[in-house]
């Protein structure tokens, strides 16, 4: 045999017990050639583009999906962030490229669509402004579109106007959708040093510096990982973040191989593959779950933040040598709602808003689906993000906030999106005003750590 | 269907094969008929220049007749069993089998999907896949 009889069951052991699955493939498509000075003739071009790039995008990944038996969730598809592509357009113009590309997912039969945003770190274009204004109704009123806007970087600070304005854009979005529990907030990120080629959604786009196609994978593991933890039993640090690394090095190289096979259906170049270990609601694909495997009484718990950055690096360190190019988000999730014992932590007290922000110090996300009070204000949402862009700013890494204030509900109420995004119990946080502090505007300066020369 | 960045790889090919011959008519078919060879190939291969091997893992409760089961339907569409290794734990019974179908005419999907409705007839789990996935993960 080429293979030792327990080699084999340990492939087939994750993906039929330990929940292992491609998260997804997302296949990037350049909306750059599209503008044109007609609003019809610029819609009618892209929803061209995307059907026919995208036609053939489920069927390649079913295919490899029944020749290397590993499931693929998703098949999504990411573009140049519209604001770039089709800048200089007005507010309801952007609405209506948004329902053009809601149209053009439904057509190619995909999930979700990304790069309904912008880069926004230095300052707007006023097709910039005008697309972040369409944003809440954009994604009350179509179900495929998500959006991720960048408000700050290592380079070039943080952009407070825009920031003020993505709280607000968070809060409109959260009523608009109040109906479905605010979905539309599942459904947007904010962001400081976003990734251009991450495959996950909502924050996924097909950044400028990428060729006109490509495909982009992301894995799944946290199942994997978490039955690697718990075989470990009782030993050493140095043991812990080995058996980690080997794991995630052998779940990157089917990522990376699934990856490979859909580009080369699709006669692509293959882009990425982000390493992340993303979590679903399902009992057995937790980080959570992870992290209190490692030694932990609960999420939360002092030394979570320990724990959780010595399970990121070795992800990092396993990974990096499984694939040729890696990149995204690369890092562990840590999304409230879309972590069954994660929400069910906070739910229960033991993992707070302030544990959170110190674990995204650690890890490549940031406050990921976490359910705050409806009533929550513009002035604290912004004093929330702040932090999180001051974290990223200063560490010279990716952080993001992806946060719901769940319309008309209260500290303790639930709310159920069902499917990938989860349910989750709103979260109490913290109230006083930081009002005088967001609302100065303009822009923080870059960090010195900008001055890499 | 042929990709245009293969026509177009085909077409400089010929260009420089045939040389001074390389008309526009015979560069024309050449690519042509080497098009309609890659469309029509009868067997799907697994894409690029991957082994036809597989490996076939079937789990479930001991009863008699699985082996003779699984091997009719892969003898039945001409496919080469290079290894076979099994293991029974009390009653659950585990095998694995490394199959070379790069001689079989029938399609790899069509393979794995009778695998697997045999599977449910027999009441056991039987997964079809490439090797390429194991020497991904086990190899370096």
């Amino acid at each position: 045999m080429p293979f030792e009889f327990e080699e084999i069951l340990d492939t087939v052991r994750m993906t039929e017990t330990e929940h292992f699955d491609i998260r997804t493939v997302t296949l990037g498509i350049s909306l750059r050639d599209c503008r044109d000075r007609d609003i019809n003739v610029t819609k009618s071009h892209i929803y061209e583009k995307i059907c026919r790039i995208g036609e053939h995008h489920v069927a390649y990944a079913q295919e490899i999906e029944r020749m290397y038996g590993i499931s693929i969730a998703n098949k999504r598809v990411s573009l140049t962030p519209i604001s770039i592509a089709c800048d200089g357009f007005e507010t309801e113009e952007y609405f209506e490229i948004g329902r053009t590309l809601d149209r053009a997912a439904d057509t190619i039969g995909i999930d979700f669509i990304g790069g309904f945003g912008a880069l926004v770190q230095k300052g707007w274009t006023k097709g910039e402004f005008n697309l972040i204004d369409s944003i809440p109704r954009t994604l009350s009123e179509t179900k495929h579109v998500v959006s991720s806007v960048n408000v700050a970087s290592t380079k070039a600070g943080i952009n407070m106007d825009a920031l003020v304005k993505m709280a607000q854009v968070i809060k409109d979005a959260a009523r608009l959708s109040a109906e479905q529990d605010s979905i539309s907030c599942g459904k947007l990120v904010v962001f400081c040093n976003v990734p251009e080629d991450n495959p996950f959604v909502a924050g996924a786009f097909h950044g400028v510096t990428e060729p006109e196609v490509v495909l982009n994978v992301g894995i799944s593991g946290p199942g994997v990982v978490l039955e690697a933890v718990k075989e470990a039993g009782n030993c050493s640090m140095d043991e812990l973040a080995e058996v980690i690394k080997k794991t995630a090095y052998k779940i990157t190289r089917a990522g990376a191989l699934i990856g490979k096979k859909v580009a080369e259906k699709h006669s692509v170049p293959f882009g990425i593959v982000d390493l992340s270990l993303a979590p679903t609601p399902a009992i057995g694909d937790s980080i959570a779950d992870i992290l209190e495997a490692m030694g932990l009484e609960h999420v939360g718990a002092p030394g979570t933040t320990a724990a959780l950055a010595m399970l990121n690096d070795a992800v990092k360190k396993g990974g990096l040598m499984a694939s040729n190019h890696v990149g995204g988000m690369s890092g562990a999730f840590i999304p409230v709602s879309e972590d069954t014992s994660m929400a069910k932590a906070a739910a229960d007290g033991h993992l707070s808003l302030e544990k959170l922000e110190a674990m995204t110090c650690v890890c490549s996300v940031g406050l990921d689906m976490v359910v705050v009070p409806g009533d929550t204000t513009v002035d604290v949402l912004a004093g929330i993000i702040a932090d999180e862009c001051a974290i990223g700013m200063v560490n010279d890494k990716t952080t993001a906030v992806r946060i719901i204030p769940a319309y008309s509900k209260g500290v303790g109420d639930v709310v159920d999106w069902g499917g990938l995004l989860g349910k989750a119990e709103v979260m109490a946080i913290r109230t006083i005003s930081p009002a005088k502090f967001v609302n100065r505007g303009g822009r923080f300066p870059a960090p010195m750590r900008s001055l890499t020369n | 269907m042929v990709s245009e960045d293969v026509i177009r790889k085909l077409t400089l090919e010929a260009i420089e094969q045939l040389g001074p011959q390389a008309t526009t008519t015979n560069v024309q078919r050449v690519v042509q008929t080497a098009v309609s060879r890659l469309e029509s190939s009868p067997a799907q291969r697994p894409p690029s220049q991957d082994s036809g091997r597989i490996i076939i893992t079937a789990y479930g409760y001991n009863a008699p007749g699985i082996i003779a089961a699984i091997t009719e339907v892969l003898a039945r569409h001409e496919c080469d069993i290079l290894d076979m290794t099994q293991k029974l734990l009390q009653e659950f019974f585990t095998l694995i089998m490394i199959v070379d179908i790069t001689k079989s005419p029938t399609q790899y999907a069509s393979i794995g999907e009778e695998l697997s409705t045999l599977g449910e007839r027999l009441k056991m789990r039987i997964l079809v896949q490439h090797e390429d996935v194991f020497n991904a993960m086990h190899r370096i």
